[in-house]
């Protein structure tokens, strides 16, 4: 340490102590738009004396009044600038039209790094592709945008959650969210919805596993590096206002059938939710019970689109003041989100506060990002226990108390739930379900959500070629939610439907996590003839906390007062708290060499100790190495009027995760149950999960290999990747036998590999005929994986879905597959029939059924500028898996779907089927055994054969459009005020294709966050194509 | 945030030396497995017993002919036409492996102590829930069971070879049951919430649970009745008034309810709890034709009567026609008077007066020595005392005298159909299981109604089908027991 200080000391002194007469001089060099240029030579002309400008731009030189300053680059036209009596400069210099080759790239650590010299894949999307349809989710901005990345909205809610896979996966049950870093700052992924997207300069996408050597497990998944914006380094303000609006509509409901209203077995039952009834005949009839007076409700037996019409469109307004200045960057965003659910509303507050400071030698940049959540949504979970508690089917779930309405009802009629006739608790039609409006009213979570996100970071230039950065971040959210139930109750004396009392109820939980890092490393470089060398060396510590507090009541007193302490009788089950506390810590290096700007090859290493895995088990490390090669430079050669450019790299790496063991897993609990404690009496019954004290991380090894093409002078360019990871001792909760005494234990054991291409390409300027501009660029990905083991005597193990229709990890099938409950069928996969009944039965073995993830994903930008118009579109194709629509077996339940009314209702031979005939023993095909009871049929097996409700997930999709028109120069030539000023036009969403197969819903959306895809339930709404307009104001 | 930079600046400095750093993962919220003893995990477990017996089991009343669905519900095509998948009682199932797991805790973690009456009580416990789920499906995972890190797919035991375990293990439980030292037991008579630490109670609890299993041999000669029945120990078995029940403080708090009276009766709130299971016109006729008075103890008057009809049932399967007027709040729930009075009651798991009927039927059929008659009568009488039927033993009395064909012993030709058709009549309601096992056993009582749902299977079930975690979990295992039949595989008893 004392070595340490000396070494400080004697920099920051000596050069000024010893020279008198040529000074320390200090400079930047931006680019026109005032962002620094890294790694630009610079020499005193006409002497040896030189030294080269860092990261950030800036170098310091040794230089006297009237001296020339020589500064060259691959980037910029070379400068020379002349020294004068300050001691201290910014170089503007002039960016040279760049290629492909020549790109300057934010690599791990934030280490910028040319384009030619990596080994492995990066992508990068600029702040006005990614904001181009005003997304309230930055993740949605890079939807369709970037090979290899696959993005799925996961629900149509307030909080438009979406799921990030790149490359596929590498875990089958742990995380497969990329690692985001902020500003240097490793972060969890959530973060990525909460902050501002005006607010990001760039995102780089490191695709494969090699950003892990440096960053660690995390990072195994790819990494999304964002930079915010940091503030000028000129002394130009700006002021920035934009406002949004955008609107969201259904595009795309479940197929109903229009033939049959409610009632059983061709019946017409006033109250039920079946719609088994008779053929509507338009003819006047009851619906629901008589009220108490008498009083019937009519209306005509006719279909009606009411039950599309339930939905609101939804609202969203984004409004943003940003300043820009002088080394300072703030903004304030407001947004508020109206769903499509009546009711639903989620705002979000986001303030940034960026700032940097150079002192000499050092520079401080700190970073405060606050934002603030408040939503209130229906509570899908809240109405499910009550319904289960009262014998409800299809108890949970919105649509299915909207689109399981038999089609005659005038559903909008009943939306004044409290005043309208027929509309009311004790009064509404159905007896087996409730008023939707009423329901969205009284189960309710309020919810609000503090963010705060800060940074500080602090470099040191020891040397021209050694740079110390030290960061420190703190991550910490806070979200509270009140779950509570308004309560009804059943009033005997107007109660003509049977409902029973709704009870009220207040849950109040909060949770806070925190998470707490220092990161310090330093690099080095240097160049020997025609070699040039860096390193880099650092450490890594990093704390992350959770702490959950909860409390819940189940019967209030007073009604309205959502408190626990207004409660009748004892706190509910629901109470209770916890805290997890884990570390990590960390060193790491990389080494790097190049050869005359053609060929460059990097080592990485990375050791990780963890807290939360046993002494012995947990310390980690992992190597890497990427090389890449210039051959168009190498072989000078090879460059003609086709080909401008050819790079081929390869890089591989080593990793580990060991995400899926939580802290405090490797002994087992007992937990309170049953009710207890009474009184004095505790009682604990044992965990049914049980891990495995031995258990490791999972180890994971990754190959890339890809070729960087510029052809036709550099106008069109590709890439080309092949990548592949092997993914080994698989962190598997395996369920398994209750006859365990376990549901769930984890094993090292499961291996998986996937592997695919990826094909990026970039044709631009196609046209540029005048005022035209006319640019396409696209991408693809093709990516399978095969599930090699599981566990010794297991070849499957269920991933995420319903018992009957599930993603399950299969030996020897892609992960993951769908596994679901079909009929029993013959050798040659014809259906098999009883002889008497005609019907179909259920073969309890899962079959397997198809992959759950697409092959293809692939995404088409292509734009057109004309003037100052300028449109541009992001299409999107995903294809060749499969998804589960759940809502189809709920609507055969009830009747409401298309696929319930074919053939009129009328008995039919099953197509396809056989029965075994007693006399031969043998299968013999179905030509004349009628199924004996239709409804029966769709009511039962139909729907235990959850294979009806497997659909190809195939789509494509106008993910954005934008058109946008920036006022021309001229016209603001008069005035001083306003400097700029624009109008878009934006859509997402604007169209979906799917198949005919699909009945359901939007197959990108899934029911959880896990590794799961395609299954979608009913508590998921249906798609929304999304229009509105951005103005756009600079001063 | 002073303390926080302190962290930033010397963690990375120190840590990396420090193992102390990484000695951080014991757990803060549950606790570990080396710090619960068998007094925390008993109460629990036998609580669950108690609850399964009598949450688990309703279709199995609907079946039977004790309850129906009540008039607000649809049809349940499933239960109703038979028609079972390895979807249903799968819960059954999960629970009790799940129940059982914990006495195999108790059995665990007094392994090599003298806590003997906590192995005793773990070990008899162990045979009721297994003898439910042979019972149930025959052959089951049993040896290989709760062995996780050797057995991760437990293979299936014959049902007939872990009946004959039962035995052992009863001889074993009241053997340690001998060998109690004084204090050894840690807080025993609290945590026994079944007879608080009494070891004659359970004796004469092992010896009715061995005459349980005796009489469900009845049909095999798997064992020698008779000789098995003579390990019976010196205290007899449960007699009047000695009902087998749990209470580890029930009380109308949300969760902590009587598990009966939480299903069938009110929730804590107050609110009716069930609509749905509601009398059986099979067993509320049966009753009424006979002049027994029971009816009322067994089923709840209607809450709204309709046309003066306090007691209303509905026939099994049956699909009601519309505009039909009695709904669920016109008609019997099945959590009467005599079989609930408060959430804080105890939960019966074996009653006193199952265990006299068996005995008048071990006696009758010659297993041991004894007045079947006098045995038989004492059942009636204890099911009127256990139903605090008003003057209960007057009532008894008539109704014994009355001479009416389900409760005259000297008139019956066939005496056992008289013991099991009054056992049936006797314990509306409380414990379907064994109102199932007896009617798939004996086929009495030889009148239970079949469904009346279309489509329907052509008899009650004699099995259940595995359960399709087992298809899922477990596929090998269970697949080598074949394709297996919900009308005709039967257990092995059932002859």
């Amino acid at each position: 340490m004392r070595k340490l200080l000396f070494f400080i000391f004697y920099v920051l002194v000596f050069p000024v102590a010893l020279l008198s007469q040529a000074v320390s001089i200090n400079c930047t060099v931006t680019d026109e738009k005032g962002d620094p240029v890294p790694g630009v030579s610079v020499t005193i002309k006409g002497t040896q004396t030189g030294t080269s400008a860092d990261q950030q731009g800036r170098f310091i030189i040794r230089a006297r009044k009237g001296d020339i300053l020589l500064l060259t680059g691959t980037s910029i036209e070379p400068i020379e600038f002349t020294i004068g009596e300050e001691k201290g400069y910014t170089i503007v210099a002039k960016l040279k039209a760049r290629t492909e080759a020549e790109v300057i790239v934010t690599t791990a650590l934030g280490i910028k790094r040319q384009q030619r010299d990596l080994g492995y894949a990066t992508a990068q999307i600029k702040s006005d592709l990614l904001t181009q349809s005003a997304p309230v989710n930055a993740a949605n901005g890079l939807q369709g945008k970037i090979s290899g990345v696959n993005i799925a909205t996961m629900n149509n809610s307030v909080f438009e959650n979406v799921k990030i896979n790149i490359r596929g996966i590498r875990s089958l049950t742990g995380s497969n969210d990329p690692l985001l870093v902020i500003d240097g700052i490793q972060t969890s992924l959530q973060y990525l919805a909460s902050i501002n997207p005006n607010d990001i300069t760039d995102i780089t996408v490191l695709k494969g596993s090699s950003g892990a050597a440096i960053y660690g497990p995390d990072a195994r998944n790819g990494v999304l590096l964002v930079t915010t914006k940091k503030g000028t380094r000129s002394n130009k303000t700006e002021v920035s206002l934009t406002q949004t609006f955008q609107y969201s509509k259904i595009s795309f409901y479940p197929k109903f059938q229009e033939e049959f209203g409610s009632g059983g077995y061709g019946t017409y039952t006033p109250y039920e939710n079946w719609s088994w009834g008779p053929a509507f005949d338009g003819s006047v009839k009851v619906l629901g019970s008589p009220l108490v007076d008498g009083t019937e409700q009519r209306i005509v037996y006719s279909p009606t689109n009411s039950r599309k019409e339930f939905f609101n469109t939804g609202v969203t307004r984004q409004t943003d003041f940003s300043l820009n200045a002088k080394d300072l960057y703030f903004s304030v965003q407001q947004v508020n989100i109206h769903g499509i659910v009546p009711g639903d509303e989620n705002k979000r507050t986001g303030m940034r506060l960026n700032s940097s400071r150079e002192f000499g030698r050092f520079r401080i940049s700190a970073n405060i990002n606050y934002i603030r959540g408040d939503y209130s949504v229906f509570d899908d979970i809240g109405m499910a226990g009550y319904n289960a508690a009262n014998n409800i089917g299809l108890n949970s779930g919105l649509l299915n108390l909207i689109f399981n309405t038999p089609a005659q009802v005038p559903l909008k009629r009943y939306k004044d739930w409290r005043n309208a006739p027929f509309a009311g608790f004790d009064t509404y039609f159905n007896h087996y379900g409730h008023n939707p409006y009423m329901a969205l009213e009284t189960w309710r979570v309020n919810g609000r959500r503090d963010d705060l996100l800060t940074n500080l970071e602090l470099t040191f230039k020891a040397t021209s070629s050694l740079l110390f950065t030290w960061r420190a971040g703190n991550t910490y959210r806070n979200e509270g939610n009140k779950n509570y139930s308004t309560g009804q109750s059943a009033n005997a004396a107007i109660n003509v439907n049977g409902n029973t009392s709704i009870p009220g109820f207040v849950s109040e939980s909060s949770a806070l996590s925190n998470r707490l890092s220092s990161e310090f490393f330093g690099t080095y470089s240097m160049k020997a003839g025609e070699f040039k060398f860096s390193a880099v060396a650092g450490t890594y510590v990093r704390q992350s906390e959770l702490k959950r507090m909860g409390i819940s009541n189940t019967s209030l007193v007073v009604p309205g007062l959502y408190s626990v302490n207004n409660r009748a009788g004892e706190f509910g089950g629901g109470g209770g708290n916890l805290f997890s506390r884990t570390r990590l810590f960390s060193l790491f290096g990389s080494l790097s060499a190049g050869y005359r700007n053609w060929a460059s090859i990097e080592f990485t290493g990375r050791n990780d100790k963890l807290s939360w895995l046993a002494e012995g088990n947990n310390s980690y490390f992992y190597p890497g190495i990427n090389a890449a090669l210039v051959l168009s430079d190498a072989i000078p050669g090879l460059k003609s009027k086709i080909l401008s450019y050819a790079k081929l790299r390869i890089s591989w790496s080593r990793t580990m995760n060991a995400d899926l063991v939580g802290p405090y897993e490797l002994s087992p609990t007992y937990q309170a149950s049953g009710g207890f404690p009474y009184g004095t009496l505790p009682g604990y019954t044992a965990s049914n999960n049980l891990t495995n004290p031995g258990i490791k991380p999972e180890k994971i090894e990754t190959y890339e290999a890809g070729t960087e093409l510029n052809l036709f002078q550099n106008k069109l360019s590709a890439t080309i990747t092949y990548f592949r990871s092997n993914m080994e001792d698989q962190i598997i909760p395996v369920s398994v036998s209750r006859s365990t005494g376990f549901s769930t234990t984890k094993v090292n054991s499961a291996s998986f590999y996937n592997e695919g291409l990826e094909l990026d390409l970039t044709y631009a300027p196609v046209i540029t005929n005048g005022d035209w501009k006319v640019s396409i660029s696209g991408n693809a990905t093709y990516s399978k994986s095969k599930v090699l083991s599981i566990y010794p005597g297991l070849e499957r193990i269920q991933i995420g879905g319903f018992a009957n229709a599930s993603n399950y990890a299969f030996a020897g099938k892609p992960a993951m597959t769908f596994m679901v409950k079909d009929y029993k069928r013959d050798s040659l996969g014809r259906i098999i029939v009883d002889r008497v009944t005609g019907l179909p039965s259920a073969n309890p073995n899962l079959v397997p059924m198809g992959r759950t993830a697409p092959i293809w994903v692939i995404g088409l930008t292509p734009s057109v500028a004309w003037k100052s118009l300028s449109l541009s579109v992001v299409a999107e194709y995903k294809g060749g898996h499969l998804a589960y629509g759940r809502i189809g077996n709920e609507m055969a339940w009830t009747g409401v779907s298309a696929a319930t009314a074919y053939n009129h209702r009328e008995r039919f031979v099953i197509p396809n089927s056989v029965y075994l005939d007693p006399s031969s023993g043998k299968y013999v095909e179905n030509k004349n055994i009628t199924i004996n009871d239709v409804n029966d049929f769709y009511t039962g097996v139909f729907r235990q054969a959850e294979t009806n409700f497997i659909y190809s997930a195939d789509s494509w999709r106008i993910r954005e459009v934008s058109l946008s028109y920036q006022l021309p120069g001229r016209l603001l030539k008069k005035q001083n005020l306003v400097k700029s000023a624009g109008l878009t036009l934006n859509a997402r969403n604007l169209f979906l294709w799917v198949p005919k197969s699909n009945q359901f819903t939007d197959p990108d959306f899934n029911f959880d966050a896990g590794n799961s895809n395609g299954v979608t339930t009913s508590s998921i709404n249906p798609p929304v194509r999304t229009m509105g307009l951005t103005l756009d104001v600079k001063f | 945030m002073k303390k926080s930079i302190f962290f930033i600046v010397f963690a990375f400095l120190l840590s990396s030396c420090k193992k102390s750093f990484f000695d951080i993962n014991d757990n803060p919220n549950d606790p570990a497995d080396g710090s619960i003893t068998a007094n925390l995990i008993l109460p629990q477990a036998l609580h669950e017993t108690g609850r399964i017996m009598v949450s688990d089991y309703p279709t199995l009343a609907h079946w039977m002919g004790w309850w129906s669905r009540g008039g607000d519900y649809g049809p349940s095509p499933e239960s109703e036409t038979y028609n079972i998948t390895t979807n249903f009682g799968q819960t059954d199932w999960n629970d009790w492996y799940n129940n059982l797991y914990d006495y195999q805790a108790i059995l665990n973690k007094t392994e090599g102590s003298h806590q003997y009456f906590y192995q005793a009580i773990a070990r008899v416990m162990k045979v009721v829930g297994f003898m439910h789920l042979v019972d149930t499906y025959n052959n089951i995972p049993y040896t290989e069971a709760f062995s996780i890190s050797n057995h991760i797919a437990p293979r299936y035991d014959k049902g007939n070879i872990i009946y004959q375990e039962f035995f052992s293990e009863l001889d074993k439980s009241l053997v340690l049951l001998t060998k109690i030292e004084t204090g050894a037991d840690t807080k025993i008579s609290s945590s026994d919430i079944l007879f608080h630490g009494s070891v004659t109670k359970w004796k004469k609890f092992i010896n009715t649970i061995r005459l349980k299993l005796v009489l469900r041999l009845s049909q095999t000669t798997l064992v020698n009745h008779g000789t098995e029945l003579q390990k019976v120990t010196a205290e007899g078995f449960l007699g009047s008034g000695e009902t087998a029940a749990v209470n580890p403080g029930y009380r109308a708090v949300s969760g902590k309810q009587n598990p009966f009276w939480d299903n069938f009766r009110f929730t804590a709130e107050g609110e009716v709890a069930d609509n749905f299971n509601r009398a059986n016109n099979f067993t509320l006729n049966s009753l009424r034709t006979n002049g027994d008075i029971r009816y009322q103890y067994y089923y709840a008057k209607a809450k709204i009567p309709l046309n003066g009809n306090d007691y209303y049932g509905y026939n099994f399967g049956e699909n009601l026609p519309n505009g039909d007027p009695y709904k669920s709040v016109n008609s019997s729930g099945v959590a009467g008077p005599g079989l609930v009075t408060a959430a804080s009651d105890d939960q019966w798991i074996l009653t006193s007066i199952e265990s006299l009927f068996m005995q008048a039927e071990a006696v009758q059929r010659g297993y041991m020595n004894g007045n079947a008659k006098q045995l038989f009568e004492n059942a009636v009488s204890e099911s009127f005392n256990k139903l605090n039927v008003l003057n209960a033993a007057s009532e008894a009395a008539s109704y014994i005298a009355s001479g009416n064909s389900f409760v005259n012993w000297d008139a019956a030709t066939d005496k056992i159909q008289l013991i099991i058709t009054q056992k049936y009549f006797s314990t509306v309601g409380m414990l379907p299981f064994e109102a199932w096992t007896d009617y798939r056993r004996t086929g009495f009582p030889s009148n239970v109604p079949l469904t009346r749902a279309a489509n329907a299977g052509p008899n009650i079930p004699v099995r259940f089908r595995y359960p399709q975690n087992e298809y899922n979990y477990n596929p090998t295992n269970v697949a080598a027991e074949g394709d297996l039949s919900p009308f005709s595989s039967k257990i092995f008893w059932d002859l």
